[in-house]
């Protein structure tokens, strides 16, 4: 006959110990691997937008990104990014440079595309547009979420390449052409795959679809 | 060509990223803004020793004591504003990077200039009249490659003696100083015979510098008086605002 062992407190402890722990284990398991949870979500039809001619919704991994586009600050520039956008031009673009915490840059429509990712040359690449000539002179404040076009490798023209800033830099004020800010979803665009060592990404995140708010149904 | 991809993704992925706004703007590591003045000119100052750029132009320079930074800017501010800030725009000039130790390819130098990055590097440690001239002459080199068809070669070339010949580059010769020449013969320094572009910049900078003994020097050697008038032209064809002491 089987004597009955009564459990010590102590055990009664850590059976409750273990149990916990292999719950909190397999949940951060998942939790970990859902790289877009604590992502804002955004919902258009619950926004109002003073000027809807000039919001563009940016969908990616993580989510809906809402973009102010600021035609009075750089009309030139912003024109040639709504020309881009209106193309679908930017649909399926790699988000080829990521610095953790401080931008994220896409748009190479030559080398960046997904069925077309040439990383020899990523970030080099032109559109069919030509180039433009920045628009640094008016005051803008580079503040966390702006949008702005790249320079070319000479430095002095822009094409298609575009950024987005995940910190403030004061410092970019008279250097890029400000497009707009993000208005919402900023939390999306922090977490577009980055690569620790380098400002290029191996298999990057790609720009599902970039759209005008007026070209998007209800 | 998969080959070549995947070697130079290897390269791209073994170079750091170097994640701050100065960098991104100038490519130089291990910088931090010091000041930005009232005309748009970033001073920048080395936080830690760096190293920018491969092969002929590898810039190294290192970080000076906290106690030299304020006696440091403020003479080169005081030279900067010799300039108003349209004229530093219209030749864009943003950045003005101070540091010790200056070193281009291994070879000590007292300042250096990167127009593509609308920069200057300035030693703080050269004495302080030869520092305040370096500071114009960098600019005058960040004047130059923007508008290169205003200072014609051959004419500056037939400015000086016919049997003249400037080194092979500036640091080809042994003797390249910086002193004013007593016997000046068309060139203001040893150094401005080094090459045309830095004969260009040496005399541009003791223009703006311009004191009784270089004023002496331009009147008693007609070279250098061709050239100062030369200079003067071309630079009020950039601005024409600008003014000579």
């Amino acid at each position: 006959m089987l004597k009955k062992v009564k459990q010590s407190k102590s055990e009664k402890i850590l059976l409750i110990f273990l149990v916990f722990l292999t719950f909190f284990s397999f949940s951060s398991f998942y939790v970990i691997k859902n790289k877009c949870l604590f992502v804002e979500d955004v919902d258009l039809k619950k926004m109002n937008f003073i000027h809807p001619e000039n919001i563009s919704v940016m969908d990616i991994s993580c989510g809906k990104v809402v973009i102010e586009l600021m035609p009075k600050v750089s009309p030139n520039s912003v024109k040639r990014f709504k020309t881009l956008i209106q193309n679908k031009e930017y649909d399926n673009v790699a988000f080829h440079r990521v610095i953790e915490g401080f931008l994220v840059q896409a748009g190479d429509l030559e080398f960046g595309k997904k069925n077309n990712l040439n990383y020899t040359f990523i970030g080099s690449g032109q559109s069919n547009y030509g180039f433009i000539k920045p628009e640094v002179d008016r005051p803008f404040n580079f503040k966390k979420g702006t949008v702005a076009f790249a320079k070319n490798k000479k430095g002095d023209m822009e094409d298609s390449e575009f950024f987005i800033l995940l910190d403030d830099a004061p410092l970019f004020e008279g250097e890029y052409t400000p497009l707009g800010r993000v208005t919402h979803g900023l939390s999306a665009v922090e977490k577009i795959k980055h690569n620790n060592d380098s400002e290029f990404v191996l298999r990057p995140d790609f720009i599902i679809s970039l759209r005008m708010l007026s070209s998007i149904p209800n | 060509m998969k080959l070549n991809s995947l070697l130079i993704l290897i390269l791209l992925i073994s170079f750091h990223a170097k994640s701050d706004q100065i960098y991104e703007l100038i490519k130089i590591p291990n910088l931090k803004l010091y000041k930005t003045d009232d005309k748009g000119i970033r001073f920048l100052i080395a936080d830690k020793n760096f190293s920018a750029g491969v092969g002929v132009n590898s810039v190294n320079c290192e970080k000076f004591e906290e106690s030299k930074i304020k006696s440091k800017f403020l003479i080169t501010k005081k030279n900067i504003d010799l300039y108003d800030a349209n004229f530093l725009k219209k030749v864009n000039l943003k950045f003005i990077i101070l540091c010790k130790n200056l070193t281009i390819s291994n070879i000590p130098a007292i300042g250096f200039a990167n127009p593509e990055m609308k920069t200057i590097i300035l030693n703080i440690n050269s004495n302080e009249k030869i520092f305040q001239r370096v500071i114009h002459h960098e600019i005058f080199h960040i004047i130059h490659k923007n508008f290169e068809n205003y200072f014609n070669k051959n004419e500056w070339t037939k400015l000086n003696n016919s049997e003249f010949e400037y080194s092979q580059c500036s640091t080809c010769k042994k003797d390249v100083g910086l002193e004013i020449l007593n016997v000046t013969n068309g060139f203001f320094t040893q150094y401005a015979k080094t090459n045309l572009s830095e004969d260009m910049a040496e005399t541009f900078s003791f223009l703006v510098i311009n004191n009784k003994n270089i004023q002496k020097k331009i009147d008693d050697d007609l070279i250098i008086k061709n050239k100062t008038i030369f200079i003067k032209e071309n630079i009020l064809k950039v601005d024409e605002n600008f003014k000579f002491k």
